[in-house]
């Protein structure tokens, strides 16, 4: 996942700030891009790797765009740019030290005089953000809030931790509402947490809205009516390239294999029908170093 | 005068951007205060120093009476520091409509996507607003819908 300070670091010189503004004006075509912004090939490579990893841009059919993150990043960023065009009216704004002392409307008269940009003006005459809420026992303290967020990382790899400990959370979509309950059954039988779909838009919606890395596994039938399987895998695997994806197929194993992308493992396939056996040896292939779920439950429980 | 990149540099480091955050909730940060961060953040006093030193060059912060507070550029770019963040609590919303995009969406599909799966209206309005980047997706996407059949248009759409 990515953090705020990967994203701001990413453009914190002038250069990478002014190739991502290049971007954002429009798609433009790489080679048009490296010659507008006159890097050497190296300079111009490393800058559009730092901000694609950001995960600003993308490109796509030899052109670079925004991505959807990266157009509302680059919004707010243009904001800061329009509060540095005011720079010295802050400045004078600043000097008025009364500002954060009187009331609302004569402060929103007040900063109106400096400023034009209605953002702007809008952020400074509101001031609602800056104060933390009237102090009340249940809410923190600035120290408090701070510590909070320091110990957040902390928090993430104690997290990471426990979810390792969690058992193993696994989608399966198939269109046949008894084969899926089967396979859910055996999955089921090993305390593998299982969301099960015979939709496979359905299953695209779950996974978009657990926002962020939740499947250890996802189980996918080839042949389904919509969008496919292979169609299925696609777009999440464009959401996130790192998920695991088995698929089960009721054709021919030459005839489904053929069709597997180059990039997919041959081996990720079932083919039906499956005993249980199989089936579940198959998926704890995926988890190697895991003990048995079930084991793993005795386990908790002694 | 100050720069954006300035700005972003000056707050680019983890620490650095958690002394921001807490001269802005605090509104007004003593050197007694001081004391408390500097062992919460886990920093030496000279970084403390080197950073907050950093935050004033960059126009964030200013210092009176001992006390550090934010000033009109600081607060203008905490506001943008809290819209960005909440834009990375979206970050895997926002990179499903970027992958859904590059199937066969039109403009109007696309809006009607991006309303299903988020909330913030704000980043609504960036993502439908006509600037050239979208004319351009839009002349794509008019094309591709030129090949996509109907059929699979709306049986796309209906999964949402």
């Amino acid at each position: 996942m990515i953090s705020i300070n990967d994203i701001q670091s990413s453009i914190s010189d002038s250069r990478t700030l002014g190739l991502l503004k290049r971007i954002g004006l429009g798609p433009c075509k790489s080679e048009v891009l490296f010659h507008k912004t006159k890097f050497s090939r190296k300079q111009y490579y490393s800058r559009i790797t730092q901000l694609t990893k950001a995960g600003l841009i993308r490109r796509r059919k030899g052109m670079y765009f925004l991505t959807s993150f990266g157009k509302v990043v680059y919004t707010y960023w243009m904001g800061i740019e329009r509060a540095l065009d005011n720079y010295w009216q802050l400045k004078a704004l600043d000097s008025l030290e009364t500002l954060d002392h009187i009331p609302i409307e004569q402060r929103k008269e007040l900063v109106g005089n400096f400023i034009d940009d209605p953002e702007v003006k809008d952020i400074l005459a509101q001031n609602k953000w800056l104060y933390s809420p009237p102090s009340s026992p249940s809410s923190p303290s600035p120290v408090t809030k701070i510590e909070n967020q320091t110990q957040t990382s902390e928090a993430a790899i104690e997290k990471q931790q426990q979810q390792k400990e969690l058992p193993l959370k696994i989608m399966i979509v198939e269109d046949e509402e008894d084969v899926l309950l089967t396979y859910k059954s055996f999955l089921d039988s090993e305390s593998y947490t299982v969301q099960a779909f015979t939709n496979p838009y359905d299953a695209l919606q779950s996974f978009i809205e657990k926002n962020g890395p939740y499947y250890d596994l996802i189980i996918i039938d080839i042949r389904m009516p919509g969008i496919n399987g292979l169609q299925l895998y696609r777009k999440l695997k464009a959401i996130d390239d790192s998920i695991n994806v088995l698929f089960i197929s009721a054709l021919d194993a030459a005839e489904a294999l053929s069709i597997l992308d180059d990039d997919m493992d041959p081996s990720s396939l079932i083919r039906k029908p499956v005993s249980k056996e199989d089936f579940l040896k198959k998926v704890k292939t995926y988890f190697p170093n895991r003990p048995s779920q079930v084991l793993n439950n005795f386990g908790d429980l002694s | 005068m100050v720069s954006v990149a300035d700005v972003l540099r000056s707050i680019s480091d983890t620490r650095s951007l958690e002394l921001f955050r807490f001269v802005a909730l605090a509104n007004s940060q003593s050197d007694a205060a001081a004391d408390v961060l500097i062992t919460k953040i886990k920093l030496t006093r000279k970084q403390y120093y080197l950073r907050m030193s950093k935050l004033m060059k960059a126009g964030l912060i200013k210092r009176k009476n001992g006390k550090h507070s934010l000033n009109a550029l600081g607060k203008v770019v905490y506001n943008t520091q809290l819209k960005i963040e909440n834009a990375v609590n979206n970050y895997w919303k926002l990179k499903a409509i970027d992958s859904l995009e590059d199937s066969t969406l039109s403009p109007t599909e696309r809006k009607k996507l991006i309303d299903n799966l988020l909330d913030n209206q704000e980043i609504k309005d960036i993502l439908v607003s006509p600037d050239k980047s979208n004319n351009e997706n839009k002349l794509e996407s008019d094309q591709r819908s030129l090949i996509v059949t109907d059929k699979v248009r709306h049986s796309f759409i209906d999964g949402f």
